[in-house]
C-alpha cells in the first residue's frame, strides 16, 4: 500500500513537471518573435505572412523579391503562404511573421478584442469582393437575398458579406442561411447556394471561366454597395513598429517598386510568382495574368494613382471602421475602433521620397 | 481506497492543468485571439449549450450514419467474399492500396460534383470507415487455425454453422476493435470535411467562430465535442470489454 501510494506520488510529480513544461511552451510559442538578422548576419530579415496561397494577389511582393528590390535595401524577406486555416492576424499576434498581408475586415474584429494592429500601406484602395447569384435564383436587387442561401469563406472572410447581409436590415442568423462556401464555385454552379462570395480577381473570372455570361448573373460589387472594406493591407504589431521603422521603410520602398513594376509589366509579374500553372483551374497561367489585371486595377484605384501605392486613405479606412462598427455584431460588441491608432502614414511618407512611380493612366 | 485513487488523482491532475493554465495567461498575458484563460471559457461552455448542441448534433448524424454505413457495408462485402480466396485477396490489396490514399483529400473533390451537404460529408465518413474494417475483416475471416477449420469440416458443419461459431466468434475482437478506432476516424473526417464548405456542422462552427477570435466559444465548442466523442468511444469499449469478458 505504501509503494503503490509513493508511486502515485511520483506520478503527480512527473506529471505537474510535464504540465509546468507545456506551459512554458506556450508562453514561448506565444512570446518568441522571428529572427533579425539573415543567416549570414549581414541582412536584416524580416518575414512577410501573406493572405492566401501564392497567386497574382501577391505579385509584387514576388516581383520585389525576383528583381531584387528588396536585396537593394538590405532585405532578406521570407515570404509565407497562407492557406485554408491560416489566418494571417493569427500568425502576426503569434509573433510567428512581422508584417502580415490581411484584410481590414479580418483585423478589426482582432482590435475590437484588443490587439494593437497598424496598416503601415494599403495595398489596394478598395474591396475585391463581390456577391454574385445566377439571374434565375430570382436574386437581382440586394433586397432578394432574404431566406436565400449565402455563401461566405469561413475564417475570418465573412466581415464583407455579413455586413451586406445586415445592410438589407437583415439577421444572418434569421433571415438567411449562411453555408460555408468551398474554394471552388461549384456550390454555385449547382444551385446549393444562391449568393457566393467570389474576388473580381479570382472567383468572379473563374464563373465566366465556366460558360456564365454577364447577362446570366446579378453581381453585387461590395465597394459600390457600401459594405466593402479595405483588403490587403500591411498590417504590423505596434511594439514591432516602434522598433523597426528603418527596417519597415525598406521594406515597403522595396514593395512600392515591386507593385509598380508588376501592374506595369503583369504578364512577366505573374511569371515571377513561381507558380506551377500545372492545373487547368485557377491556378492555369491565363487565369493568373486576367487576375493580374483585377488586382493591378485595385491597386491603382483611386489614391493610389493620385498619391502614390500603398496610400492610406483615411477617409476610406475610416468608412471600412464604421462598415464594421455598424453591420458585423462581432466588432460593434467590442471595444471602440479608433481610426487614427490603427494605421500610421509614417512609413509610407518617407518611403515615397525616393521612389518614382509610372504612370497608370493608360493601363 | 482504489477506487478513490483511480478518480482522485486525475481530478487533481485536471485542476493543476486548468490552475496553471489560468495563471499561464494571466502573468504572461497572453493575447485574447492565441489562448483565453479557462475562466472565460466556463461560462461560455454553460451559456453555449444549445448553440453548440445543434452544430454537434448535425455532425454526429454524419459521424453515426457514415460509420454505420461504412461499418456494415464493409462487413457484408467481407461475409459474401471471404470464402473465395483470390477474391478476398485481390480485395484485400485494392483496399490495402485505397486506404495509403489520404482520402481526407476526398472532402475538397467530392464537393465538387456531390456538393457540400450533410449527404456528402456522410458518404466520405463511410468510406473511410470502410477500408479498414474491410481489410481487418477480410484478413480476420481468413486467418482462422486451420485445426478448427478442419475439425468443423469433420463435422461436416454447414457454412452457416462454421461462419457463425466459428469465423465469427473469432474475429470479433479484432472487428470490435476497428470499429473503436474508426470512431475517431469517422469524427475527423467529419470535421475536417466541414472546412472545405459545409451547410452546417461543429468543424465549420468553430472555424468560422475562430475567424472572428472568438476563443472561449471555440474552446467551449471543443470541450463538447471530447464529450460527444468520449461517450462515443466508450460505449465501443464497452461493448468490446463486454464481449471479451463474457467470451
Amino acid at each position: 500500500m505504501q509503494e503503490q501510494k509513493s508511486s502515485s506520488t511520483s506520478m503527480l510529480v512527473i506529471g505537474l513537471v510535464v504540465v509546468v513544461l507545456i506551459g512554458l511552451g506556450i508562453v514561448y510559442l506565444a512570446k518568441k518573435s522571428p529572427d533579425k538578422k539573415s543567416a549570414d548576419g549581414k541582412k536584416d530579415k524580416i518575414v512577410l505572412q501573406l493572405k492566401w496561397v501564392p497567386q497574382a494577389q501577391f505579385a509584387g511582393y514576388f516581383v520585389a523579391d525576383k528583381k531584387g528590390y528588396f536585396a537593394d535595401e538590405n532585405l532578406e524577406v521570407e515570404v509565407r503562404a497562407g492557406g485554408v486555416g491560416i489566418n494571417p492576424v493569427d500568425v502576426l499576434v503569434a509573433g510567428d511573421a512581422d508584417v502580415a498581408v490581411a484584410w481590414t475586415g479580418n483585423v478589426l474584429p482582432a482590435i475590437a478584442k484588443g490587439e494593437d494592429i497598424v496598416n503601415i500601406g494599403q495595398g489596394f484602395q478598395k474591396s475585391g469582393m463581390v456577391l454574385v447569384a445566377k439571374k434565375k435564383s430570382g436574386i437581382n436587387a440586394p433586397a432578394d437575398i432574404k431566406s436565400k442561401k449565402i455563401g461566405v469563406w469561413a475564417g475570418g472572410n465573412e466581415t464583407e458579406p455579413f455586413a451586406f447581409i445586415a445592410k438589407q436590415g437583415l439577421d444572418r442568423d434569421k433571415d438567411v442561411q449562411i453555408i460555408s462556401q468551398a474554394f471552388d464555385m461549384n456550390q454555385l454552379f449547382n444551385d446549393e447556394i444562391q449568393l457566393a462570395s467570389a474576388m473580381t480577381y479570382n472567383e468572379l473570372e473563374l464563373v465566366y471561366e465556366n460558360g456564365y455570361k454577364p447577362e446570366d448573373l446579378t453581381v453585387f460589387n461590395l465597394d459600390e454597395n457600401g459594405s466593402g472594406m479595405l483588403q490587403d493591407a500591411l498590417f504590423v504589431k505596434r511594439d514591432y513598429l516602434t522598433n523597426n521603422k528603418d527596417i519597415l521603410v525598406r521594406f515597403l520602398r522595396a514593395s512600392m517598386k515591386g507593385w509598380d513594376y508588376a501592374v506595369t509589366h503583369q504578364e512577366e509579374a505573374v511569371d515571377m510568382i513561381g507558380m506551377d500553372f500545372a492545373a487547368n483551374d485557377v491556378t492555369a497561367r491565363p487565369h493568373q495574368i486576367k487576375s493580374m489585371a483585377q488586382v493591378a486595377k485595385l491597386t491603382i484605384a483611386d489614391k493610389g494613382t493620385s498619391e502614390g501605392l500603398f496610400y492610406i486613405d483615411q477617409t476610406k479606412l475610416a468608412n471600412t471602421v464604421s462598415i464594421a462598427e455598424n453591420f458585423v455584431k462581432e466588432v460593434k460588441e467590442g471595444k471602440k475602433i479608433d481610426v487614427n491608432k490603427i494605421y500610421t502614414q509614417e512609413i509610407w511618407d518617407e518611403a515615397r521620397k525616393d521612389v518614382k512611380f509610372s504612370d497608370y493612366k493608360n493601363l | 481506497m482504489k477506487n478513490k485513487q483511480k478518480y482522485i488523482y486525475p481530478l487533481i491532475a485536471w485542476i493543476v492543468v486548468l490552475v496553471i493554465w489560468e495563471i499561464t495567461v494571466r502573468i504572461f498575458a497572453i493575447s485574447p485571439i492565441i489562448l483565453v484563460p479557462p475562466s472565460q471559457i466556463g461560462p461560455v461552455i454553460i451559456d453555449s449549450f444549445s448553440v453548440i448542441y445543434q452544430q454537434l448534433s448535425f455532425t454526429f448524424y454524419e459521424v453515426i450514419i457514415g460509420w454505420s454505413l461504412g461499418t456494415l457495408v464493409a462487413f457484408l462485402v467481407a461475409v459474401s467474399c471471404f470464402s473465395f480466396k483470390s477474391l478476398a485477396n485481390l480485395l484485400t490489396l485494392a483496399a490495402v492500396i485505397v486506404s495509403a490514399v489520404p482520402l481526407i483529400a476526398l472532402a475538397a473533390i467530392l464537393g465538387g460534383f456531390l456538393g457540400t451537404g450533410q449527404n456528402t460529408k456522410t458518404l466520405l465518413v463511410a468510406i473511410l470507415c470502410f477500408f479498414p474494417m474491410l481489410i481487418v475483416s477480410l484478413s480476420s475471416f481468413t486467418r482462422i487455425e486451420r485445426s478448427y477449420l478442419n475439425l468443423f469440416r469433420t463435422y461436416q458443419a454447414s457454412w452457416s454453422q462454421r461462419f457463425l461459431k466459428l469465423i465469427l466468434p473469432q474475429s470479433l475482437p479484432a472487428l470490435l476493435n476497428t470499429m473503436k478506432i474508426n470512431t475517431v476516424t469517422a469524427l475527423t473526417t467529419a470535421i475536417v470535411s466541414e472546412f472545405f464548405g459545409a451547410h452546417g456542422g461543429i468543424g465549420q462552427f468553430i472555424l468560422s467562430r475562430k475567424g472572428f477570435y472568438d476563443l472561449p466559444m471555440v474552446w467551449a465548442a471543443i470541450f463538447y465535442l471530447i464529450i460527444a466523442t468520449s461517450i462515443f468511444y466508450l460505449i465501443m469499449n464497452m461493448l468490446q470489454k463486454f464481449y471479451s469478458h463474457w467470451h
